[in-house]
C-alpha cells in the first residue's frame, strides 16, 4: 500500500503576501533552499516546521498543507 | 549601513580569517615536517628540525595575528546579510565537497606506497610517516567538515537546518553504506593475506569519505535546482 504524499500551497501563499522565497526563508529561520525544496514537494518537512511556516502566513498549517491520496 | 556595505566588510574580515587560518595549517605542517625530523630513519641532518620550527612558529604567529584582528560586524551575524553570507559560504562548501576525493586520490598513491612498504617489513621512512599523517588529518578533517561541524553559531541555522541535516544523513549513509561492507571484506581479505588487506585499508578509509562527499555535492546541487533525490 502506497503512503499520502504531502502536497502544499505555500508558493500560492507567498504570491498573495507578495513574499520572496528568501523573505520567507527569513520569517521561518531556514535556508532558501530549504523553502525551495519544500514548496517543490520533493522535501517533507516536520511537523515543527510546517507550523512555523504557517505561522509566517498567519494562516492554520491545514491551509498549508494537505494530503494527496495515492490514484487506484 | 546598507547590506552591500556589510556584507562587502564581513567578505574582508572572513578573507582575513581564512588566510589565518591557511597560515596556521602551513605552520602545522612545517612543525610536523620538523617533528618527523626526530625518527630514527630520517636523513642525517639533525638541523632541519630547527629551520621547521622557525617557519611554523612564524606561520602560525602570522596566523594568529590575522584571525584575531579580523572582526566581522555584529549586524552582518544576522538576518538577511546573515542568510547572504550563509548562502555564499554554502556554494564555496560544494565546491569543497567536490574537492575532497580529488585530493584524497592524490594522496593515496603515496600513503598506499608507504603502507605497502611497511607491510612488506621495511621500516618507515620519515616523509612517507609525513604523508600518512597529512592523509588521516585530512581524512578526518573532511569527515567532520561533511558531518557540519564548525560551523559559526550565525551560519548554522541556515546551513544546519532540517533540509541540511537531511542531506548530511543522506551523505553519511552512504559513508557507511561503504565502510561496513568494505571492513568485512577487509577483515576476510586479512585472514587469507594480512598484506593486502593492511594496503587496502587506505584505499577504504577514502571510498568512507569522498564517497558521501560527492553525495553531498550532487544532493545539495539538486536541492538548489529544486529537485532532490528520492
Amino acid at each position: 500500500m502506497t503512503s499520502p504524499r504531502l502536497g502544499n500551497r505555500i508558493r500560492l501563499a507567498r504570491e498573495e503576501t507578495g513574499l520572496t522565497q528568501a523573505e520567507l526563508a527569513l520569517r521561518v529561520g531556514v535556508s532558501r533552499k530549504t523553502i525551495n525544496t519544500v514548496e517543490n514537494a520533493v522535501f517533507t518537512p516536520s511537523t515543527t516546521l510546517a507550523l512555523s511556516i504557517a505561522r509566517a502566513f498567519e494562516r492554520p498549517v491545514e491551509a498549508l498543507f494537505f494530503l494527496i491520496e495515492p490514484e487506484g | 549601513m546598507s547590506d552591500e556595505l556589510l556584507l562587502a566588510q564581513a567578505r574582508r574580515a572572513e578573507g582575513r580569517h581564512k588566510i589565518g587560518m591557511i597560515l596556521i595549517l602551513c605552520g602545522a605542517i612545517a612543525a610536523l615536517a620538523g617533528a618527523t625530523e626526530w625518527i630514527p630513519t630520517a636523513p642525517t641532518d639533525k638541523h632541519l628540525w630547527q629551520i621547521c620550527a622557525a617557519v611554523a612558529a612564524v606561520t602560525i604567529a602570522a596566523g594568529l595575528a590575522l584571525r584575531l584582528t579580523a572582526r566581522v560586524p555584529a549586524e552582518a551575524k544576522r538576518g538577511r546579510v546573515a542568510m547572504m553570507r550563509a548562502e555564499q559560504s554554502q556554494a564555496k562548501r560544494q565546491v569543497a565537497y567536490l574537492l575532497m576525493p580529488l585530493s584524497l586520490c592524490l594522496m593515496l598513491p603515496g600513503v598506499v606506497g608507504a603502507t605497502s612498504r611497511v607491510a612488506g617489513g621495511a621500516t618507515i621512512e620519515h616523509t612517507e610517516l609525513f604523508t600518512v599523517i597529512c592523509f588521516i588529518a585530512f581524512l578526518l578533517a573532511f569527515a567532520l567538515l561533511i558531518a557540519g561541524r564548525g560551523l559559526d553559531r550565525w551560519a548554522a541555522s541556515v546551513l544546519n537546518d532540517e533540509l541540511g541535516r537531511e542531506l548530511r544523513a543522506k551523505a553519511l549513509q552512504l559513508g557507511y553504506a561503504i565502510l561496513l561492507p568494505g571492513l568485512a571484506a577487509l577483515f576476510v581479505v586479512g585472514l587469507v593475506n594480512r598484506d593486502l588487506a593492511v594496503e587496502l585499508t587506505p584505499v577504504l578509509a577514502a571510498l568512507g569519505v569522498g564517497g558521501p562527499a560527492l553525495r553531498l555535492y550532487r544532493l545539495e546541487r539538486a536541492a538548489g535546482a529544486g529537485a532532490i533525490e528520492a
